[in-house]
Formats: C-alpha cells, structure tokens, sequence
C-alpha cells in the first residue's frame, strides 16, 4: 500500500524553458580525467613543499 | 584522444609522449565510458529509458567530453518529457565539440525550428508545477484537470502521468490510473514509479520465464538510428559500401531524377504553350472586336460627312439664292435719316430693286425713292442743261445719265442726255435717246424736238456719205 503524501512529496517542480540557462551553467562537468588532474597537481604541490 | 594533463594527443603507449604522465587510468576511464554508453544505448532502444538515463550519467561522469552519451541522454530526457533537461545537453555537447557535431545540431534545430511545439512544452511544463501545487494543498480535483490538460500539451511528459496516476488512485479511479500508467509504461518500461503504482493496482509486472521484462522492440523509435561504440578498425567494406553506394545514387538519378524532371519540363512547356495560345485566342478576339468596332466608325463617319455635305450644300444654295446686296439700300436709309436726300437718291440709284426678296425693303425702296427722287431729278436735269449749253457734255451726261436712272420717262432728262451726245459728235448714243424719249412721251414737245433733230442727224449723214 503506497502512502499518498510520501509519494507526493517525491514529485519536484519541473524545470521551465526559461530555466534551460541555468541548467547549462550550473551542470556538474567534472569527469574522472579532472579529478586525476586535481590530484596530480595536489601531489605535486605537496612534492614542492 | 588527448592526454588531460598537457592536452598532447595520447598514442598506444600507457604514458603521454608530451608530458611523459601514466595515462592508464586516464584511458581505463574513457573506456568505460564507452562501455557505459553502449548498455545506455541498449536500453534506450528497447524503451528501458530510466535505466539508459543512469547508464549514460555515468558514462558522461567518466568522461564528459563522450558527445554520443551527452546526445542520447538529451534524447533520453526529452523522450521522457524533460525538454529543458535535454536541450541542456545537447547545448553542452554543441559547445563541447562546436564541429562535426551533426547530432546536437538536428536536435536543436528540431526543437528550434517549431515554436508552437515548444510553447506548448513550457505551456505543459507550467500546468504541471501549478497541479503540483494544487495537490500537495488537497486539490485533487484541480490538479487532475490541469494534469490532463499536461499530458494532452505533452503526451511524453513521464513526471506528469505519475502525478495524474497518483491522484486517480487516491479518488479511487482506479481504471483511469492504469489506462494512464499503460501509456507511461510504453515510453518507460522499466521506471520504478509506473511499475510501482501498477502494482499498487494490482497489475503484476510482465516478465518472462528468465525474470527479465519482456518488451516489444520498436523498430521506428528515436533510437533506432543511434549506433554503438566501436574501436577504430580499417575496414575495406566500408571502402566497397562507399563505392556501392555511389554507383546506386547515380542509377537511381538516372532512372528515376532525370526522367520525373523531364516530365515536369514537358508538363511546364505544356502548361506554357496552353496559357499562350489561350492568351492568343484572346488577343484574337479583341482584334475582331476593334476591327468591328472600327467598321461601325467608318460607317457613321461616312454617314456625317454626307450630311454634312448636304447641309453645305443647302447653306450654299441658301447663300446663293439670297444675293441681294442691301449695301446700297443701308446707305441710302442712313442718308436719307441725315437729310442728305441727293446723296441718299444715288445711293438709291445702286440698288437693284428687283433683288428685292423682302416685301418690307421694297417698301422702304418705294418710300424713299418717292420722297427724294423728283427734287433731285429736278436739280440734275437743270444741272445737266446748264453744262451741255457751256459746252460741257461730259459733266452734262454724268449728271442726266443719273437723273435718267431716277426717273428714266423724264422727257427733258432724255432730250439733254441726247442733245449733249450729238453735240458731242456721238450721234449714234443721240438717236438711242432721243427714240426713247419719241417711245416715252410720244405727245411732249420735246418729242417733237427730238424728231428735228433725228431729222438733222440724218441730213447730216447722208451729206457725209461719199455719192
């Protein structure tokens, strides 16, 4: 038995065309090649150091 | 391929020939983003799209710049009604690869190039969050219209039926809900809330012996067209393929182009020559019409200028019928209203009185002549004698001779007149008068006179004879 109020609250406001923009900026655009290269340069930072 | 520390081109090798880093991992990561993408790309094709979506998150989380995985997650969201959602990643993936990007730029000219289409999308978008609202504030009732409204705007629209679905298991319609959850099963197959929610009504999920969802294939869905990816191998069919294909283009231009543009010239020139000669039959017609026209003119200007001739003709009879010249009869009135009664009988003498067409002028003719005539008669006929006695006959004659006009039975007009050419040696003008005068006054005395003198006349010239 679902409970109505449960899964009411799982629905979220959709997005609108006029909210298309900041959609496009605020994507998430980090891929595993970026965080080896986050990593790389911490580590050779902390080699300088 | 580029190595994501320098950004040389990475070769077969494990590390970068530019910066000289271990690309291993790198390298593992793209590959499993392709291996990401393909089961994305299996399930997207058999409508598994809840699945694909995660699949293809992931794919893109190990490499972003996977353009196929960014442009069927697009696809994926947009087939599920996320049209924001999807133009989002297609708009990354253009910007991403700005080139031979041919994808993302069908999609978004796709959903560009209808305007309607996507106001209707926004319009569906709007509704929806407004039902969201109307629910979660106990308007059930609300909410359901705007719902239906929703889907009708966008029959992909997945979050929209759930909510619809939702709401007609909680006012116990529970047939409208699974008619609904039916259609959203058809575009995602596999999304947990439909599943959930049919079984929440009952409806036990189609598998088949193996567990697995069984599902219908569809061969003309979005997805059909999408390939998978593959390592880059040469391969010599596609040289062959490339080469069939060119021979297959010509042929079919050959045997099917040229001809229909054919037909359509020879339909063109028909057409053409149709409206010209339609146009020639008009052009025809208007000729015939002027000529009959001009036929008509011609008649009635030859018809005007016979009566115009005519009239000529009558205005000339007319004009030379009445040729009576009343000059002479004016002066004479204008003299005669001076008192210049001499001046007025010879203007009087000029007029010939039997021109006279009109009875009044006749009249006034005799008025006149009446009044001013004897006097003047009088002073011409003393003039006339006094001069032909000094000798002067010429002056004589010009005076009597008008006198004589005046009154041509005046018996001692016509003796002078005579009596003045025999003196003046014109014997023969002598007789003429002097037997008028003799035919005019028979019993006067100076037709006696005149007797003697055509006696002296004769006298004389028969002496003048040679014997």
């Amino acid at each position: 038995m679902i409970n109505f109020e449960e899964e009411l609250a799982k629905f979220q406001p959709s997005l609108e065309v006029s909210d298309a923009e900041d959609v496009i900026y605020n994507n998430d655009m980090t891929d595993v090649g970026d965080i080896m290269k986050q990593m790389l340069d911490s580590m050779s930072n902390t080699k300088e150091h | 391929m580029r190595c994501p520390y320098c950004g040389a081109p990475l070769t077969k090798k494990k590390y970068c020939d530019g910066c000289k880093e271990d690309v291993t991992l790198y390298k593992n990561a793209l590959r499993s983003s392709n291996i990401y993408y393909n089961l994305g790309l299996e399930q997207a094709r058999v409508r598994d799209l809840s699945n694909a979506i995660i699949n293809l998150n992931k794919s893109l989380k190990l490499d972003k710049n996977n353009i196929n995985a960014r442009n069927l997650l697009g696809l994926c969201y947009y087939e599920t009604g996320e049209v924001v959602e999807a133009l989002a990643q297609w708009v990354i993936s253009k910007n991403l690869m700005p080139k031979k990007n041919e994808l993302a730029d069908y999609y978004i000219e796709k959903v560009q190039s209808n305007p309607t289409k996507l106001d209707n999308i926004n319009q569906a978008v709007k509704k929806y969050n407004f039902a969201l609202q109307s629910a979660r504030q106990d308007g059930e009732d609300l909410a359901i219209i705007q719902l239906k409204k929703v889907v009708n705007l966008n029959p992909k629209f997945l979050k929209a039926m759930h909510l619809l679905a939702l709401l007609y298991i909680k006012t116990g319609e529970r047939e409208r809900a699974h008619r609904i959850l039916t259609k959203a099963r058809k575009i995602d197959i596999t999304n947990t809330t439909t599943l959930k929610y049919l079984a929440e009504l009952g409806y036990k999920s189609e598998t088949s012996q193996t567990g697995q969802i069984t599902f219908e294939p569809d061969k003309e869905s979005s997805f059909g067209s999408l390939s998978g990816y593959s390592e880059d191998r040469p391969n010599i069919m596609a040289f062959v393929n490339l080469i069939i294909g060119i021979i297959i283009g010509i042929a079919v231009v050959g045997f099917l182009v040229v001809p229909s543009v054919k037909n359509e010239m020879k339909e063109e020139y028909h057409s053409e020559s149709e409206e010209s000669n339609d146009a020639n039959g008009k052009m025809q017609a208007q000729v015939d019409s002027l000529k009959a026209t001009n036929e008509t003119l011609e008649k009635k200007i030859e018809k005007l200028t016979s009566e115009l001739e005519a009239a000529n003709k009558t205005i000339s009879d007319n004009s030379s019928t009445s040729k009576v010249d009343y000059a002479p009869m004016f002066t004479a009135i204008v003299y005669y209203e001076a008192q210049d009664y001499e001046k007025c009988a010879i203007a009087l003498t000029e007029v010939d009185v039997s021109s006279l067409d009109i009875p009044q002028a006749k009249s006034l003719y005799t008025v006149m002549s009446t009044k001013v005539y004897p006097d003047v008669v009088q002073k011409y006929y003393q003039d006339g004698r006094t001069k032909c006695n000094n000798g002067q006959y010429d002056e004589a004659l010009a005076v009597l001779l008008l006198a004589y006009k005046m009154d041509p039975t005046n018996a001692d007009v016509l003796y002078f007149i005579g009596r003045s050419y025999q003196k003046d040696g014109d014997n023969n003008n002598a007789l003429k008068y002097y037997n008028i005068l003799i035919e005019k006054a028979p019993g006067s005395n100076r037709a006696t006179t005149a007797k003697t003198r055509i006696s002296e006349i004769e006298k004389a010239q028969a002496q003048a004879q040679p014997q």
